[in-house]
């Protein structure tokens, strides 16, 4: 009895190293496939909150330019309170970085949030065509 | 199993620390942004008036001697249980009966527009009165229908000298009032000099004046009594501190929705463009293209707006930007009642196509929406893109506006200033 249990007393410990590289190896991925199932939708939200934001704020900014005024200027400071979604984006995007993400991980969640939100192509090729 | 369920805690606990975060800096961002756009504690624009006038204006708000039929007072319109209006999406006048719906299913003689809400409407710096502005005081003398002839200075005492001579809405519309019914001076003289007769006779309302005023009952004259209305307005209505007051003055708190809804609209809503100041309203006129409820004030479902007033074609279907204190108990909205709830009425603001019957309407009803839009394309808020989420937090928000205890605003309390 004690014999037979022998060998398997001796596979015990490899047993326990070989589950600790395979947890160790199948949970970060895992990890970061729930981190990014759980964030995907928050942080296309908040991807395209930030871009309106900017490109708000951009016009406002050239309408104070070409047309100074009390009218534009408010605008202008109601954009600059909106630039707080960027805000919001940059603290996601910090927070899953420190909770594991890396930004491959992070680049893909952006591209699926423009895929999601924007049907044009031209977007696509803004991204992604070689400037001179 | 087990480890799958702690993962999922962890990311939700993740995921609650994210939306949580970055509260202070927001929290700062409001308060500073709601003083930029002229918000102030509200003891700065407390007006003065005098208490004895208030008492006697108690009494003849609730007057029915008032209106030539007597059938209705200041009060059958202005109700503390719809915020100080009534609650319906246009005035019923004369010949109404009843208070809110039943009011409307008796029927009457329906006005053009809402009636509106009184908060505020004494305070100092409110100049400019009714939806179309028709009583300004905002420039060096007070404009009104009453041209170079303003039986005051104070446009609020001008305010009250309206009602009671307005067809429909005090007058009745019948061969009795045939000559009253040109809306002139001179016939809105003859209705006062038969209110001044009946104040006169009533022991209650000219004991109040002759009290109030230190003269005989026959000295009584309507511009008493529009003065004494005018300070139980603003003695009654006068604003008390909000819940976002305290927030901005005060370090109050906001719950995460109301300053969530804050944020939006001092940013990206571009709601203080024009919801600003004091009262949450820069007091002047824009084209938001509600729904359009009644026969409007042109007729066939047409109102002008300030057109009416000013004959600029530049402000056609523009009104008053309303204050928006106590704007939670004040449904429905817009000149005409069209926005049941707040939702709606946010919502008109920026999508109304969203919230109109287009294809229902006849091609006249088309092509009068289509005209004002095209106003509304020139407003700060054209373009400003809200989802239902938003329009959630900003209802939060502009809820935040309410007076805590409406029901409790006493009728005259030794806080406020006298003359």
């Amino acid at each position: 009895m004690r014999a037979a249990l022998r060998p398997s007393s001796l596979l015990i410990v490899p047993l326990i190293f070989l589950a600790g590289i395979v947890v160790g190896q199948t949970t970060p991925p895992l990890w970061k496939s729930a981190l990014i199932a759980t964030f995907q939708t928050g942080y296309q939200e908040a991807t395209y909150r930030c871009d309106r934001a900017m490109r708000n704020h951009l016009v406002a900014k050239e309408q104070v330019y070409r047309s100074p005024g009390k009218d534009t200027v408010v605008a202008l400071r109601a954009a600059e309170v909106a630039l707080l979604d960027c805000q919001d984006y940059d603290m996601l995007r910090k927070r899953l970085i420190l909770w594991g993400l890396d930004e491959n991980d992070l680049s893909l969640m952006a591209l699926q949030a423009i895929e999601a939100k924007d049907r044009d192509l031209q977007q696509v090729v803004e991204i992604h065509e070689i400037r001179r | 199993m087990r480890f799958a369920g702690s993962v999922g805690a962890i990311l939700a606990l993740l995921a609650a620390a994210e939306t949580a975060a970055g509260g202070s800096l927001r929290e700062q961002v409001l308060r500073d942004q709601a003083i930029k756009a002229g918000l102030v504690p509200v003891e700065e624009v407390m007006p003065s008036f005098r208490q004895a006038l208030s008492g006697a204006g108690r009494l003849l708000f609730a007057s029915k001697e008032l209106s030539l039929t007597r059938e209705i007072s200041c009060q059958s319109c202005h109700l503390d249980s719809f915020g100080s209006s009534d609650g319906i999406p246009v005035g019923v006048g004369t010949r109404g009966q009843g208070e809110g719906l039943d009011r409307l299913q008796h029927g009457g003689d329906f006005l053009p527009r809402r009636t509106s809400p009184l908060w505020g409407r004494g305070a100092l710096g409110f100049d400019t009165f009714f939806w179309d502005g028709q009583v300004d005081g905002s420039g060096n003398s007070v404009m009104s229908a009453f041209g170079d002839a303003a039986p005051s200075s104070d446009p609020l005492v001008v305010v009250a000298h309206l009602p009671p001579v307005e067809i429909r809405e005090m007058v009745r519309d019948d061969e009795d009032a045939e000559a009253l019914r040109t809306e002139t001076v001179d016939s809105a003289r003859k209705v006062y000099a038969i209110i001044e007769e009946r104040v006169r006779s009533d022991d209650a309302l000219s004991a109040a004046l002759t009290r109030a005023y230190g003269f005989d009952r026959e000295d009584i004259r309507y511009i008493h009594v529009a003065e004494s209305i005018a300070s139980f307005i603003r003695d009654r209505f006068r604003l008390q501190p909000t819940k976002f007051h305290d927030f901005v003055f005060r370090d109050g708190d906001l719950n995460k929705q109301e300053l969530a809804g804050g944020i939006l609209f001092y940013g990206r809503g571009r709601c203080a463009a024009c919801h600003n100041g004091p009262f949450f309203s820069d007091l002047s006129f824009h084209a938001i293209p509600f729904g359009q409820l009644g026969r409007g004030k042109n007729g066939f479902g047409i109102d002008y707006g300030r057109y009416n007033v000013t004959r600029d074609p530049a402000d056609l279907y523009k009104f008053r930007t309303p204050p928006l204190y106590n704007v939670i108990k004040t449904a429905p909205y817009s000149h005409s009642g069209a926005a049941i709830d707040l939702a709606g009425a946010i919502r008109a603001h920026v999508d109304p196509l969203g919230a109109a019957q287009v294809g229902g309407m006849s091609a006249a009803e088309r092509a009068e929406f289509y005209r004002r839009l095209g106003s509304w394309a020139g407003e700060p808020i054209f373009g400003v893109e809200l989802d239902d989420q938003d329009i959630r937090d900003l209802a939060a928000f502009v809820s935040a506006l309410a007076f805590p205890d409406l029901q409790a605003a006493p009728i005259t309390n030794a806080t406020s200033r006298t003359e």
